[in-house]
């Protein structure tokens, strides 16, 4: 019963969300909506037990003094500090102290992370370079000729330059994304199936 | 003229069944591909499926588990950084297949498993999971269930920083990544090979393939991340779904093929 339960929501919901997708009428419209929204609480709910338990880890971090527990602390710290401002009387998440510590403080952190990539990509096609596997070589001889046809200095010495770029970037490349995407697309429709159909059931306990 | 009468009959028709005529190829698609997972699985049943072909990267993934066995290092595993219920559902699911044949890989080695995740949903069916291959809860020597899959940022970038911390922390003894990985991928495949952690890694984005094979020597490329319950497993029923797709694969590449000979011979 335990089991057989989830089972049998997870089935039914996937097939009115799957049927709802192919055929109109108002009463799967109507269930595929009301799905849909069931999606948006279960998803708010697990967001905030999942907020609990990252909660819970780094507590047990700081008491148990183990190896990082600073960083535990520092997060523990901002994460009290977001929802005591988001809940304050004519606080939530528009309300000015919090937008502010988006767009100052988790703005910029978020860029600083992105920005790292550009680093680890030279750091990343360095290695390639000293494995020198077949793949990683054809990666990188094809990275250097679309960075070169990109920069005007090396089209002015080979007109050539802007042309193989651009060649190798709609013929070849092209192909390969729309093979990778036509596979992982059959993938997908497969994974669901098991799921919808209930032959995938791994995520019940 | 009598095509056009032919097409909006159909169109008629298929409004009258409720039935978006946009969505038509799609749904013949849904169930051609239904009917060849029946026939597979039948296939399979009497034994006259085909076998696998070999693909390093899941042999990798199984020596990943074994080394952690051998050291008492716990390996980690991401299942990607799609959400579940978002666009990439269905890749974040192909993630959780790959743990649920993962995660019983290691209960049956004995080896350790840290388990993390950017959706919370996620976390509780990786618990889940978790707990039935024996690695959490209630067995006498399972950790804790949040100690094994751990939540850490829905953000993909701040996800990559939580994993970049724990792999310079904790240094696994391997790093396993199947799932929906974007750019982000990169920061956490470069602290890998920065502190000499092995791994695998899997996309079904092409975004992040690019990096996954300067980082990794056996990358899983797009498609064969589905093929995880069929490699690392081994269950009669991933083997079938895995032929029914490569029948479906070739009747669209078939389809292609035909239809740009139709067009490249086509007169005038």
């Amino acid at each position: 019963m335990r089991r057989l339960v989830p089972l049998v929501i997870a089935v039914v919901a996937g097939l009115v969300v799957l049927l709802d997708f192919f055929f109109s009428g108002r009463l799967l419209d109507a269930a595929g909506r009301q799905v849909v929204d069931w999606v948006t609480v279960v998803t708010a709910v697990a967001l905030l037990l999942g907020a609990v338990s990252v909660a819970e880890r780094h507590l047990r971090r700081v008491a148990r003094r183990e190896r990082g527990w600073h960083e535990s602390l520092a997060l523990l710290t901002s994460m009290l500090l977001v929802i005591a401002f988001g809940l304050a009387p004519g606080g939530g998440p528009s309300s000015p102290v919090v937008r502010w510590v988006f767009d100052y403080v988790y703005t910029p952190l978020n860029a600083t992370i992105f920005a790292l990539l550009a680093f680890f990509v030279v750091s990343a096609a360095y290695r390639a370079f000293r494995v020198a596997s077949r793949e990683a070589t054809v990666m990188l001889f094809v990275a250097v000729v679309v960075l070169i046809g990109q920069a005007p200095l090396f089209a002015s010495l080979w007109p050539g330059f802007p042309w193989l770029k651009d060649w190798l970037l709609q013929y070849p490349m092209t192909a390969a994304m729309r093979a990778i995407v036509i596979g992982v697309a059959v993938g997908v429709m497969a994974t669901s199936l098991r799921v919808i159909s209930g032959v995938d059931r791994y995520y019940l306990e | 003229m009598l095509s056009a009468t032919s097409t909006m009959a159909t169109t008629g028709l298929l409004g009258d069944l409720g039935l978006d005529a946009d969505r038509l190829i799609p749904l013949v698609v849904l169930l051609c591909f239904s009917a060849f997972m029946l026939l597979a699985n039948l296939m399979q049943q009497r034994g006259r499926a085909a076998g696998l072909r070999f693909i390093p990267g899941f042999a990798a993934a199984r020596r990943l588990v074994d080394g952690a066995a051998e050291s008492g290092v716990p390996v980690h595993f991401s299942p990607g950084t799609g959400l579940l219920g978002g666009r990439q559902t269905g890749d974040s699911l192909a993630g959780l297949l790959a743990l649920n044949s993962v995660a019983a890989h290691a209960a049956a080695a004995r080896a350790r498993l840290v388990v993390t995740t950017p959706d919370p949903v996620a976390q509780a069916a990786g618990q889940n999971i978790a707990r039935n291959a024996g690695l959490a809860g209630r067995a006498a020597t399972a950790q804790r269930d949040d100690d094994t899959v751990r939540f850490l940022a829905p953000e993909p970038l701040a996800y990559a920083a939580g994993v970049m911390g724990l792999l310079n922390r904790e240094k696994p003894s391997g790093n396993l990544m199947l799932g929906a990985l974007g750019d982000e991928y990169l920061l956490m495949g470069q602290t890998a090979v920065g502190l000499g952690v092995p791994q695998v890694a899997g996309a079904t984005t092409p975004e992040a393939l690019p990096f996954i094979v300067a980082t990794t020597p056996d990358p899983i490329v797009g498609e064969e991340v589905f093929a995880s319950g069929a490699y690392l497993s081994e269950a009669p029923i991933y083997r079938a779904s895995l032929l029914a797709q490569d029948w479906l694969r070739e009747l669209i590449m078939a389809i292609i093929v035909g239809l740009v000979l139709l067009q490249t011979l086509r007169p005038g």
